[in-house]
């Protein structure tokens, strides 16, 4: 898997490419605008990252350039600005996906995997497990260690996003995009409330826990 | 340094409004002068020549009735009697040969010889003798009285072309005196009514120089289009003045409202990185601070939300907006939260449909649930109608909660303002402010009842599009 870096703050792409380093990408990286089209442009990319301001040649440009030429690389645009402009959100609904700086590393890791995932997903999946705990997607039924698991629309949601995403820490602005489709700070504990509910469901009866929290960051599901 | 500044008058619109004016006045007069002179000239021309040839009808007539001689005696008698409009008179054979010629002594000046070598049997021909000495002419017209006489009759033109000199000098000094008060006039009134836009000029040099937005256009109270143009710019200059204003106050506002988060979160920095023994206190240290920096950036983005919001650079994607939908799917949001604690969230609604940004909206709305979720004592009910007036819509949240003590009142829409009551309960003091700001963006208004036993009502109106 490798992944294009284009950004002008070196201590930025320090800290990203260090991260998928671990995460086990091979990470290439541009400084600037004209050289992160060309890289784009000529070699196979699994993700790409782009800055929006960037020297000789801004983000946008670079993917409305890469665009017409029929390159479908998925792209994730960073932004300095709050006001998500008009021709992010064009780009969001052709599969890209987009984060305001400062950003937690965990959660452009998830959002990296999970554009990989819809641009390559191949089979259907039926069923999930962790552990012992296992979902049906077709009946729609949650067990743990045979035992049936009664778990609320909104409950099954959340618990299929962290299941999806195993071993990954999902930030609350995440599990409120996917569970609520909600995409702003809601500033609210919605997420803390619905996390503690299928926690008390799924792990409270068990010795084993598979919900953890990552303080200042978001919930994993995990097995130890 | 004069030519500059003859340069620079040009630029000026009153200098050039004169200017034009002057030259249309010129190229107006010339005309009027062209037209009356042509006019003038050939009305005199005509009367010569009429009174000429009636003279000479007349010593037709004499010679007819009388012969030769009677004609003689006559002309020497007239030109005696007629001396202030003189003429000369000639007999000819049909030679030429001058037979008899009376002329005023001071027309000597004409050449009256010629006569014998210009043909005298073309009577058509109006004969023409120029002066020696000055432009003066003679003109003659010529009359047959018999197969041996000939009779021609001249008059000088000088007194014609006299009169029409002296209009001529007369109408150009008129015209330069007129041009030279037009002028000066027309360059005074453009100049007195133009006066706003110098004042502008003068106002906006002045603002650009010293950057002080706080001058303003004179305003002359009268109304016409330069004083609107006045009015309009010094508005402008009123709303660029508070949003200076407003944007130095949010900035001041933001640095101020970030430190304590930042201090706070420098200080957990710190224990991490001084405790490098005790993983486990350095690891919640490094929690702790992550919180921190997620809380810092939920408030810088709210801070910004309610500055701009307040200041009206807030951007609204307004759309044709179903309120009773999105106040329906906050409720399905937030009494999954309270059903942790009973609490219930009813809802007495009818269609809305308001002009308004949904984000925002949402945003508002559900600040004051999840206040109303958060401060509702167990097993209560919070109580929302959704009302449609004539010109407005209200929207009534009412939770049974511990109320707002009246002492606090005043302060709750104010940044990051906490009743000492709750200073247990989690949040920023930022909600109500920003729920405010978002309201009034779009025109609306927000007010609230509260009581310590009965709990608070939150009434929200939205006008009406």
């Amino acid at each position: 898997m490798k992944i294009l870096i284009i950004e002008d703050d070196k201590d930025i792409i320090s800290f990203v490419s260090k991260g998928l380093h671990e995460a086990g990408y091979v990470v290439d990286t541009a400084e600037d605008g004209d050289d992160g089209f060309i890289k784009l442009a000529t070699n196979q990319y699994d993700a790409a990252i782009v800055d929006i301001m960037l020297p000789s040649m801004d983000g946008l440009t670079i993917i409305e350039k890469i665009r017409t030429k029929n390159i479908n690389t998925p792209i994730i645009i960073l932004s300095a600005k709050r006001e998500v402009d008009d021709r992010i959100i064009g780009f969001q609904k052709g599969g890209d996906d987009y984060l305001t700086k400062p950003f937690s590393f965990s959660e452009l890791l998830v959002r990296i995997q999970a554009l990989i995932r819809r641009s390559s997903e191949s089979h259907n999946i039926t069923s999930l497990e962790c552990e012992d705990l296992s979902m049906n997607l077709i009946s729609h039924t949650v067990s743990r260690n045979g035992k049936n698991i009664d778990l609320q629309p909104k409950e099954f949601a959340l618990l299929e996003y962290l299941m999806r995403n195993q071993e990954r820490v999902l930030s609350k602005t995440l599990i409120m995009e996917n569970i609520w489709d909600y995409n702003f700070d809601p500033q609210t504990n919605i997420v803390d409330v619905v996390v503690s509910r299928l926690r008390s469901k799924i792990d409270k009866d068990y010795d084993k826990k598979l919900l953890h929290t990552v303080r200042g960051v978001g919930y994993v599901l995990k097995k130890n | 340094m004069y030519l500059k500044k003859i340069k620079n008058s040009f630029k000026k619109i009153h200098f050039r409004l004169a200017l034009i004016f002057s030259l249309i006045f010129i190229l107006s007069s010339g005309i009027l002068f062209v037209f009356s002179f042509l006019f003038l000239y050939n009305s005199m021309n005509n009367s010569e020549e009429d009174e000429t040839k009636r003279r000479l009808l007349n010593y037709w007539a004499l010679f007819q009735s009388n012969g030769i001689d009677m004609v003689i005696r006559e002309i020497d008698k007239e030109s005696f009697l007629y001396g202030d409009q003189p003429f000369f008179a000639r007999l000819a054979d049909k030679e030429n040969i001058t037979l008899f010629l009376r002329y005023p002594e001071a027309w000597s000046e004409y050449l009256l010889e010629e006569l014998e070598e210009i043909p005298v049997k073309d009577l058509e021909n109006t004969i023409i003798i120029k002066s020696k000495n000055s432009e003066n002419e003679l003109k003659a017209y010529t009359a047959y009285l018999s197969e041996n006489y000939y009779l021609q009759i001249g008059i000088s033109t000088a007194r014609s072309t006299h009169l029409l000199t002296l209009y001529r000098r007369n109408f150009i000094f008129l015209l330069l005196g007129l041009l030279i008060l037009g002028f000066g006039a027309g360059a005074f009134f453009s100049s007195r009514f133009l006066s706003p836009v110098r004042n502008l000029n003068f106002t906006l040099k002045d603002i650009i120089a010293t950057g002080d937005f706080s001058k303003r256009i004179i305003e002359r109270g009268v109304s016409d289009d330069l004083e609107e143009i006045s009015v309009l710019f010094n508005q402008m200059l009123q709303r660029i003045e508070s949003l200076i204003f407003q944007m130095k106050n949010n900035l001041d506002i933001v640095a101020h409202d970030l430190r304590t988060p930042l201090t706070i979160f420098r200080g957990y920095a710190e224990q991490a990185i001084q405790e490098p023994k005790d993983l486990k206190a350095a690891h919640e240290a490094l929690s702790s601070s992550l919180e921190q920096s997620e809380k810092i950036i939920s408030m810088l983005n709210t801070i910004m939300d309610i500055s701009e919001a307040e200041s009206g650079t807030l951007k609204l994607k307004k759309e044709n907006l179903n309120l009773e939908k999105l106040v329906k799917s906050l409720i399905e949001m937030y009494a999954f939260i309270g059903e942790e604690r009973n609490i219930t969230i009813t809802l007495d609604s009818v269609e809305c449909k308001i002009n308004a940004d949904p984000i925002r909206i949402r945003q508002a709305i559900g600040n004051i649930l999840d206040n109303a979720v958060k401060y509702s004592p167990n097993d209560s009910t919070i109580i929302i109608d959704l009302e449609n007036f004539e010109n407005k819509i209200a929207l009534t949240i009412k939770d049974s909660g511990p109320g707002i003590p009246e002492g606090d009142i005043p302060f709750i829409w104010d940044r990051l303002y906490r009743s000492p009551m709750v200073k247990n309960i989690p949040g920023t003091g930022l909600g109500l402010s920003l729920v405010k700001a978002v309201i009034m963006a779009h025109n609306g208004s927000i007010e609230i009842k509260t009581s310590t036993e009965k709990g608070s009502i939150f009434k929200i109106y939205f006008p009406k599009t």
